[in-house]
């Protein structure tokens, strides 16, 4: 029986090859995010453990709230220590080198006065240490800084600035910008700069007025007397300065190197560990996709061999033995394919690098990638596993086929709409409207049995469940959606799509002379030449192996391949083309998917289109199957478009309906705010009517007590420059010391009421006491910002000399005008953008709409799955149906017809497949977004302009998987088809 | 030895001097050894031989359903050993109909419609009056709704015959279109075959080992080793399987 299994694999390796496929996609997608993280974690814990290496002790304050990992880059929200400090710690006994840490946010301008930015990488600025041992850079070339004007750079920045020995650079910092001379340049271990962050060195006097303040350091690190174990250093320092804290705030702290390493070290396991969580949900994604394919593909494999099976059963092959049989296949097809996806992970963990360092992060260090067992282990496991799950129905399924009833021919499989099915998909679906009502009324429902619920959670458990009860359903739909969809009105609507896509290509070709004229005429000749000379050998070789192999196995006429080198002209052509001007590659490719999908519709309402309409809903359980591959993809990828549409909308509206001025002031660097000055700049602009800043600040208070963010205010013309909704008192009372506006709704949820008190404490430990002064009710459009105070009360509690927004309102006679002078006010400082209203909500929405862009793009990835999968079925039955075929081109179909058909096909199980994701993700989508939004923060916004596109999108989809089973289709030799069994 | 076709009326189709050879050397076997008929029209001629006499691969190239090594093949007065596949497809869909043995129906479309496969494939509505002569002939007027599974192997069968039929084409060629089927349903196909040349004068070719099926004939050629090696006009059984018994399989 193990024979015969291999014996098996072998005859019928190539529809296994391209099930297997899916696995091995699933699989490398798993492996390379698992060896994608493990790398760069390695990298960064080397980075963070190196640059603590040489500390044995390190001094700080202690810190009232909060992990690090929510503090930004710049500062972990600790108060600093007096640099006086470190007389008393020098002469602790056993301590060599004791050196004050001072870091913050330094940023480099470009020649053309623009910040230069690390795509995303925080961009750091120290004071210089000497010492080797305590800092984790070494001096390339030049000197130290030492005088006030002179600075030393990472080799990386060198290279971005283009920057040599000598230079003025002006540097932006929380203070404003200066300039100063570059002295020498640094590098991080083999590295030229510390994965990709940028680091400024400065003077000791000049680091601390500009990243921190004059006298003050954030750390004391010290490097003990050899011979001096950690603790006992520790301990020795601690008792040293034991008694000295600052105003009663947080205490000073003396903590061994070993477990500021383990703080270091932890940190980046948090970050990564989310990064991992990302990825690997992609993955679990694609895995879910890829049993749909394995699944159909042994199913449909093993519905051919019932013949053959029901044979052995007569010659006296026990039930076990066919069900070990099939199974051993899917094992030997699992590992294999787990195996090979286990290897491609490496290629996809480069991939997924160089996706990252394109659209951002940028600068990250090459380093071997990181292949740890588990990664093995996890991905021959999930591969294996789930190609055996997948295989195991249809297996158990063959194996009850009785042998007689099975030597019968059986060609059209009726296995659609049993009770039981429909039953179970009915139950399914009835649980997963019970979740969705439960997420949609929690709040009312909680209150009501005095219980909490999880909005989001049971909506994720619905669409779960909606989504089994599709599976179980899907047959049922299959025969009157596909065969709706099958219909010469859908062809229509197809041709239409065609004719959109194909004169698409219009405006492309525009778009490509207009950018080939700009491009220098040699590149675009070697780009054509060596493109279509590559595309030529490499297709060439290809079809020539291709043909050889299909001949052999599907019995195609030896004609068609005749041809052969036209379609190998072409490609190459297009490889070419795509090599000197893409913008003309893809009108080409508009073209082609245009016409072709011209053809096809038009066809819908001819013979063929009625043979593949037929087609789709003789095996409605097939039919489903593959579409479902499609449908999760699809689901995901309009349930996002749904959330992201009613972010953008919502936030839109928020800042439309909150900021009253024309203009925002916003910081362009990361999360460091910019100077207060800027807000004395744009009040003598000009045309400038009023403006008013804020700030934020972290603080913990409340029952249960917890972090919250409270913002500071200029009183006087806040609520003229921003609608902060109705309001009880005013909120120029916040004028007044300790005071404090709370947003309506939490007032109530906290029991407070104007009159009352809170207590809160801030990062450096600092306590308050605010009065409550006025409440206001559009927390919302103040992007969710329920407690209000002014900035002179906030600095007293936490000083800080910068400002995160500054709203201007002009005399709104000449903005224009206005605009100029401004920029001009600001041209000292790059961090502050003055934006129209419009522009800066644009900017905030980019933000998340690029970051669901690169959701959706990892999501393509189910989608290519689902394409190999219908690509595979529709392979499959062809084969079943190759004595049709060649029936049908005995009594005249022409071999346009039959591809015509198959194309036809496959668009209407595609469309089919994504009808549904479209529906089912909308709906979700909404839901979420309607719990989400529970409090009203998110409105429903439904992107038809998007989701309509996405549908059609599928019988491209369709169109691309058809490519090939059609034309073996078409190539069949007829007389051998006819002979077919 | 060829022998003479001396026919008045002009043929259906004919094939002069057509060789195919399959492989080369060593292995070479030639199934067609310059082959020379004229299928006359309104005939019904039935090829026979014992097995890799060449009679199918006759009929195949005689259909344009494979092509010849040399020599030539008239549908009528059309050469198609020099047509393209496009011009073939079309040659088959307007002017050439297929009985196989195994019905060969298409599963998914009812008995109507794969009457009027042929039909609908050129987007053409053909003669509604003739396809119901042709329906009621075979005698399936109550069955036209049901999808070949539903329809037993001799109505199957007579199906494919009212699709060879419906088109009206210039010549049918059957390939052992009884094979399949007992003698009783047999007797009946070949009766409706017989009856589609005495009535309606259709031109049939028919590839066959049943010297039954012979008998219902006008004309039987008899192959061996590529050639054609007898013929015999209004044959009956006996004198078929006689003949037959003579190849000394």
């Amino acid at each position: 029986m193990l024979r015969l299994a291999c014996k098996n694999l072998w005859a019928y390796k190539k529809r296994l090859l391209t099930s297997a496929l899916s696995v091995v996609l699933g699989i490398s997608f798993l492996c390379g995010s698992f060896v994608f993280t493990d790398t760069l974690k390695g990298l960064f814990s080397d980075l963070f453990s190196s640059a603590v290496k040489g500390v044995d002790v390190q001094v700080r304050q202690t810190k009232a709230f909060g992990g690090s990992a929510d503090d930004g880059p710049y500062n972990d929200g600790r108060s600093p220590l007096p640099v006086s400090l470190l007389g008393t710690v020098r002469k602790v006994p056993g301590v060599a080198v004791a050196e004050p840490r001072i870091e913050g946010y330094a940023q480099a301008l470009n020649s053309k006065g623009k910040l230069i930015k690390g795509g995303g990488a925080p961009n750091f600025g120290y004071v210089w240490i000497d010492d080797p041992e305590l800092s984790e850079y070494r001096l390339f070339s030049g000197k130290v800084p030492v005088a006030d004007d002179e600075i030393v750079i990472d080799k990386g920045l060198v290279k971005t600035g283009k920057f040599k020995l000598g230079d003025s650079i002006k540097v932006n910092t929380v203070s404003g910008l200066r300039s100063f001379r570059l002295v020498g340049d640094v590098t991080f271990g083999a590295s030229d700069s510390a994965l990709g962050a940028s680091a400024i060195f400065f003077n000791q006097r000049v680091g601390q007025e500009l990243l921190l303040k004059p006298g003050f350091a954030q750390s004391f690190l010290i490097r003990g007397e050899p011979g001096t174990s950690q603790g006992t250093l520790a301990k020795a320092v601690a008792a040293s300065l034991k008694g000295i804290s600052f105003e009663g705030l947080t205490k000073v702290e003396a903590i061994t190197g070993k477990k500021l390493e383990s703080e270091q070290l932890s940190f980046v396991n948090i970050i990564f560990g989310f990064i991992n969580t990302f990825f690997t949900a992609f993955a679990v994604v694609a895995l879910f996709v890829s049993i749909f394919v394995i699944s159909n593909s042994f199913s449909i494999v093993v519905a051919q061999r019932t013949k053959e099976m029901a044979m052995l059963r007569t010659l006296g092959a026990s039930r076990g033995q066919i069900l070990g049989s099939t199974f051993a296949e899917a094992l030997a097809v699992g590992v294999l394919a787990s195996a090979v996806g286990v290897g491609a992970g490496l290629g996809v963990a480069l991939i997924i690098r160089l996706l990252l360092e394109t659209f951002g992060g940028g600068g990250l260090p090459s380093a071997g990638l990181v292949l740890k067992p588990r990664t093995v282990f996890l991905g021959l496991g999930v591969g294996t596993l789930v190609t055996v799950l997948a295989a195991i129905a249809p297996a158990i399924k063959s194996s009850r086929v009785k042998p007689l009833a099975a030597l019968r021919e059986t060609s059209i499989d009726n296995a659609d709409s049993s009770p039981v099915r429909l039953r179970a998909g009915l139950a399914l679906l009835a649980v997963s409207l019970l979740f969705l009502g439960i997420g949609l009324n929690g709040a009312v429902l909680g209150k009501f049995l005095g219980l909490t619920f999880d909005g989001p959670l049971n909506v994720g458990v619905s669409a779960a469940a909606a989504l089994i009860a599709v599976i179980f359903l899907g047959p049922i739909l299959a025969k009157p959606l596909a065969g709706a969809l099958g219909r010469p009105w859908f062809g229509w609507v197809i041709v239409a799509f065609g004719a959109v896509v194909g004169f698409g290509s219009v405006p492309l070709v525009v778009l490509a002379v207009r950018a080939a004229a700009k491009q220098s005429g040699s590149k675009l000749v070697t780009g054509l030449v060596g493109g279509v000379l590559g595309g030529a050998v490499f297709y060439g070789v290809w079809s020539i192996w291709a043909a050889r192999r299909d001949r052999k196995i599907v019995k195609v006429d030896e004609k068609i391949y005749a041809n052969q080198w036209k379609a190998t002209l072409m490609s190459a052509v297009l490889l070419g083309l795509s090599q000197a001007s893409p913008l003309l590659a893809l009108a080409g490719l508009c073209l082609v998917c245009g016409r072709y999908l011209i053809l096809t519709g038009r066809s819908a309402g001819t013979t063929s289109g009625r043979i593949a309409r037929e087609n789709t809903i003789r095996n409605p359980t097939r039919t489903s199957a593959t579409a479902l591959a499609l449908t999760i993809g699809t689901a995901l990828v309009s349930a996002i478009l749904v959330l992201s549409q009613s972010l953008t909308q919502t936030f839109r509206g928020a800042v439309d309906n909150a900021v009253r001025g024309d203009y925002v002031v916003a910081s362009a660097a990361s999360d460091t705010g910019f100077p207060s000055s800027v807000q004395q700049e744009i009040r003598s602009v000009p045309g400038v009517k009023a403006t008013s800043s804020l700030r934020f600040e972290r603080m913990k208070f409340g029952f249960p007590a917890r972090e919250r963010t409270i913002g500071g205010i200029d009183p006087e013309e806040f609520d003229k420059l921003v609608n902060v909704g109705r309001l009880q008192g005013s909120l120029q009372t916040l004028a007044g010391p300790n005071t404090v506006a709370l947003a309506k709704k939490t007032a109530t949820d906290q029991g407070l009421k104007i009159g009352d008190s809170i207590r809160p404490t801030f990062k450096n430990g600092r306590r308050g006491t605010m009065k409550i002064v006025a409440t206001y009710e559009n927390a919302e459009g103040l992007g969710n910002l329920y407690y209000l105070t002014s900035a002179r009360t906030l600095n007293s509690y936490v000083p800080k000399s910068t400002i995160d927004f500054l709203y201007v309102s002009t005399d709104g006679k000449n903005n224009k005008v206005v605009e100029a002078a401004a920029d001009k006010a600001l041209a000292n400082y790059p961090a502050a953008e003055f934006q129209t209203k419009k522009k800066y909500a644009d900017a905030q929405v980019a933000q998340f709409q690029q970051f669901l862009a690169i959701v959706n793009a990892l999501l393509l990835l189910a989608i290519i799955i689902a394409i190999l999968g219908i690509a595979n079925t529709l392979r499959l039955s062809i084969f079943e149906r190759t004595r049709e075929i060649g029936l049908l081109r005995a009594v005249g179909m022409s071999r346009e017809q039959i591809r015509a058909a198959i194309r036809w096909e496959a668009i209407v199980v595609a469309t089919f497949g994504a009808v549904l994701g479209v529906i089912l993700g909308t709906g979700f989508g909404a839901a979420l977004v309607n719990v989400l939004g529970n409090s009203g923060t998110l409105k429903l916004s439904v992107p038809f302009p998007y989701l309509i596109p996405l549908t059609l999108m599928a019988s491209l989809v369709g169109l691309y998987a058809a490519r090939k089973p059609a034309k073996d289709a078409a190539g069949l030799n007829i007389l051998q088809a006819i002979a077919t069994e | 030895m060829a022998p003479s076709t001396p026919s008045t009326r002009t043929s259906a189709a004919s094939t002069r001097n057509v060789s195919k050879i399959y492989g080369s050397g060593d292995s070479e076997v030639r199934a067609l050894d310059d082959v020379t008929v004229e299928f006359a029209q309104g005939a019904f001629t039935a090829i026979m031989g014992p097995s890799g006499s060449g009679k199918s691969t006759l009929m195949h190239c005689a259909a344009g359903l494979d092509d010849v090594t040399s020599g030539q093949v008239f549908i009528g007065e059309t050469e198609i050993s020099g047509l393209n596949e496009k011009a073939l497809t079309l040659l088959r869909r307007d002017r050439v109909g297929f009985i196989f043995q195994s019905y060969n129906l298409v599963p998914t479309l009812t008995a109507g419609e794969n009457i009027s496969l042929p039909l609908l494939l050129a987007g053409r509505k053909g003669d509604e009056a003739w396809i119901k002569t042709v329906v009621d002939t075979v005698g399936l007027s109550d069955r036209l709704k049901h999808r070949p599974s539903e329809l037993s192997g001799g109505q199957q069968q007579r199906v494919a015959v009212a699709r060879a039929l419906a088109s009206q084409p210039g010549i049918i060629f059957a390939d052992e279109p009884t094979g399949n089927l007992d003698s009783a349903t047999s007797a009946e196909i070949l009766t409706f075959l017989k009856r589609a040349v005495k009535d309606y004068g259709q031109t049939i070719v028919m590839v066959t080992h049943d010297p039954v099926a012979a008998s219902y004939a006008d004309r039987v050629l008899f192959l061996a080793d590529g050639k054609v090696v007898d013929e015999m006009f209004d044959p009956d059984e006996d004198q078929v399987l006689s003949r037959m018994k003579r190849f000394g399989r």
